[in-house]
């Protein structure tokens, strides 16, 4: 075989360009959201970067793919790790070049290009940069790395005078932050990119994904996209540059406004989101700078369980007279209810 | 010109104290009871979490306090509790300071406008 990819994930875990404020502190296993996992594992319109970046392989043609997930750096990975005994066994099995690519940032190199530039130039080693930085990712001829005497870090290090720098000038992404995915899903959302939303167009800019319910007073305007699964109440409005991933639920007349709500999200009735980033009831506002926990406020959360779980709850419940531990059902704040009232008596002016 | 006016400035309570909040709803209307359109400022600086129920707490006292055609501000907001009053679009109806002075300067501070000057002499026909 000529080509094997190698990708390790975890090594971009979602850090904010500055100070965080963290001003509760309660979180525990329970409520560990999708922003805990690397920025690759989070769902870009439908499918995740590590998803879209096996696909885009694909269809250059490559078959081998390994998924590797370090939480270490690879400056740190000691020897021995998974995914250099997975070099050294596709050295072994006759493969003769390796992608190593260490999934931080969202490319659209042109393989093919790659491979043409890596052969052309009889490189042992190619590294991929976009002119400031490297990409995290590396073209190997494996009978130069395939020594199992000494680390692979080791022949990296000695290979690294000899490797070739491949210059890409194309799109990309380093999504360092969360601010970082939220431009990658703007650029998506505008076509700047090739990433295409997992759904239908049914009007220019919105996607809808599969069983979406959107009840007709809810007003969507694109460009913008709702995930499979996602169920809008009635009254809400999706503005421009928001994506609903899978398996959220907005409740009725909330707003929400240039934000990213990921899988399995539930926003309470007659909130206002703008700018923030949600996971459960974790919220990052990127214009404050801040991730905060909201989990005790009952604004926001995750969806209910499925029917057949809340049966078993409720069962629980009656046999222990007492919640069974760990299922989170939101409770819906009144204060949305409230507020119409203020207004609707005119308190407003 | 500036004219004074007299505020009364409450520390807002902890919302997951629910026995606190009912006491302090009850003192907030013996307080309006007694007042002619008061001007009252929340102290939010001591309040670190605020859920449904503080935010329903706020609401039943703008309520209150709009039904005796006084005037509500809040001050000194933690982030976190900033963000959820924002969040539920809260911060539309009551105006929210930074410090409790700052609220204060707001009520206490009326520009009176300026009267019109002497008009300026003609310049004369040469």
């Amino acid at each position: 075989m000529e080509l094997g990819t190698i990708i390790i994930t975890g090594n971009n875990q979602p850090r904010n360009s500055g100070p965080i404020s963290r001003s509760n502190g309660t979180r525990n296993s329970s409520t560990a959201s999708t922003s805990n996992y690397p920025i690759a594992f989070w769902d870009l319109l439908g499918h995740s970067v590590l998803q879209r970046t096996i696909e885009r392989l694909r269809r250059f043609g490559v078959q081998l793919i390994s998924v590797f997930n370090n939480q270490e750096s690879v400056a740190t990975i000691s020897h021995g790790e998974p995914w250099e005994k997975a070099v050294l066994d596709h050295a072994r099995n006759g493969v003769q070049r390796i992608l190593l690519i260490t999934l931080g940032a969202f490319t659209e190199f042109d393989l093919d290009d790659l491979m043409r530039f890596h052969m052309e130039n009889k490189c042992r080693v190619t590294n991929v940069s976009d002119g400031q930085e490297p990409l995290g990712i590396t073209l190997m001829e494996s009978k130069y790395v395939a020594n199992p005497s000494t680390p692979l870090r080791n022949r990296l290090t000695a290979l690294v005078s000899c490797s070739c720098n491949y210059e890409y000038s194309g799109f990309a992404n380093r999504l360092a932050s969360p601010a970082d995915y939220r431009q990658l899903v703007q650029d998506a959302l505008a076509g700047r990119c090739e990433i295409a939303p997992i759904g239908k167009e049914i009007q220019p800019g919105i996607w809808i994904g599969n069983c979406a319910r959107i009840p007709r007073s809810v007003r969507v305007l694109g460009p913008c996209y709702v995930g499979a699964h996602t169920r809008i109440r009635p009254g809400a409005l999706i503005c421009p540059g928001t994506a609903l991933e899978r398996q959220c639920e907005i409740d009725c007349g909330t707003i929400v406004e240039n934000s990213t709500i990921l899988p399995s999200t539930y926003l309470g009735p007659g909130l206002h989101v703008s700018n923030c980033l949600i996971s459960g009831s974790r919220l990052i506002h990127l214009n404050r700078n801040l991730d905060v926990e909201l989990g005790d406020t009952g604004l926001l959360g995750w969806t209910q369980n499925p029917p057949s779980l809340r049966m078993l709850a409720a069962l629980g419940s009656l046999l222990t007279f007492a919640g069974a531990p760990g299922m989170r059902v939101p409770t819906p704040s009144r204060a949305p209810a409230s507020l119409d009232y203020i207004r609707g008596n005119g308190y407003l002016g | 010109m500036v004219q004074q006016i007299a505020v009364a400035v409450k520390e807002f309570p902890d919302c997951l104290n629910l026995a606190a909040g009912r006491a302090f709803l009850r003192d907030l209307e013996s307080f309006l009871s007694q007042s002619y359109r008061p001007q009252i400022i929340f102290d939010l600086s001591g309040v670190p979490h605020m859920d449904a129920a503080g935010i329903d707490l706020l609401l039943q006292c703008v309520l209150e306090i709009a039904n005796r055609d006084g005037t509500l501000k809040l001050a000194a907001p933690v982030p976190q509790i900033a963000l959820v009053l924002e969040l539920t679009q809260l911060n539309d109806i009551v105006e929210i300071f930074n410090t409790v002075e700052e609220a204060m300067a707001s009520f206490a501070v009326y520009q009176i406008p300026q009267q019109p000057g002497q008009p300026e002499a003609l310049p004369q026909a040469a």
